[in-house]
């Protein structure tokens, strides 16, 4: 009986730790954003209280992106932005380039369901902004 | 007390009547009958339950170590570091209540294409 209760133990506490390290996988949008009519498009419902946190308030998204979790330099691509990940989610090293040019680097602890608003991004007629969110 | 006292009550005391073995014996068993002479030893539980406390104590501990409770799961995302390698004229970090949201916004921020300011 004993043998078997171990067994079982072992058995829960792999199944355990393979779902804490089964990894999250981060979301990345580029949203466009603008001043004038509200609106909110589609995809950005779940970051819109973030969004609407800035001074603009009508909300397009642009491209999207995953990376899994760990990042492993891995680059994205959306529209002009190339965004490239690395580490891990407690320690996940974000680097922005438009074109060739390096825009910013950044590190951040990332929780999961709470999102990351880099944004200021030049835009015609408003800003651009990247959303990240892990889950 | 005397010497003559001790006599004397020595000399009233009586030698008990001999008696019979089997009388003895049977008298013996009687009386140990009327009182059980083995009690059952109340087995404790706590060596049948241990393999299974010692179960959910594992089962809890790996729980605890890998799902930590109040671990600040509940707080916002946090910037560690931040280096602007354009131009700008500030930086903000502020965060949203509703869902916990963290902004990093990068102001007057100068790349191949302008935007309007802040």
């Amino acid at each position: 009986m004993k043998r078997s209760l171990l067994t079982i133990g072992l058995l829960l506490c792999v199944q355990l730790a393979g779902t804490a390290l089964a990894g999250n996988q981060v979301s990345i949008r580029l949203v466009e954003a603008r001043s004038g009519r509200p609106h909110l498009g589609p995809g950005l419902a779940d970051v819109a209280a973030t969004l609407k946190s800035t001074r603009y308030n009508h909300f397009t998204l642009l491209a999207s992106s995953g990376v899994a979790l760990p990042a492993r330099g891995t680059a994205s691509q959306l529209g002009a932005y190339t965004v490239v990940c690395s580490g891990a989610q407690q320690n996940l090293q974000i680097s922005v380039r438009r074109g060739r040019k390096p825009l910013l680097s950044t590190t951040w602890r990332l929780r999961d369901g709470k999102p990351v608003v880099i944004g200021g991004f030049p835009a015609q007629g408003g800003k651009h902004i990247l959303v990240f969110l892990a889950r | 007390m005397k010497q003559s006292d001790i006599e004397r009550a020595l000399s009233r005391m009586t030698t008990p009547p001999a008696r019979d073995r089997e009388d003895f014996w049977s008298d013996f068993r009687a009386r140990a009958r009327l009182h059980p002479q083995w009690h059952p030893v109340r087995e404790s539980a706590l060596p049948r339950l241990a393999p299974w406390l010692a179960f959910v104590c594992t089962v809890l501990v790996a729980a605890l170590v890998l799902f930590p409770f109040g671990n600040g799961e509940s707080k916002a995302s946090e910037v560690l570091s931040v280096d602007i390698l354009a131009q700008h004229s500030g930086v903000m970090i502020m965060n949203e209540e509703a869902s916990q949201g963290t902004i990093l916004w990068v102001c007057d921020m100068e790349t191949e294409t302008g935007g309007d300011s802040t």
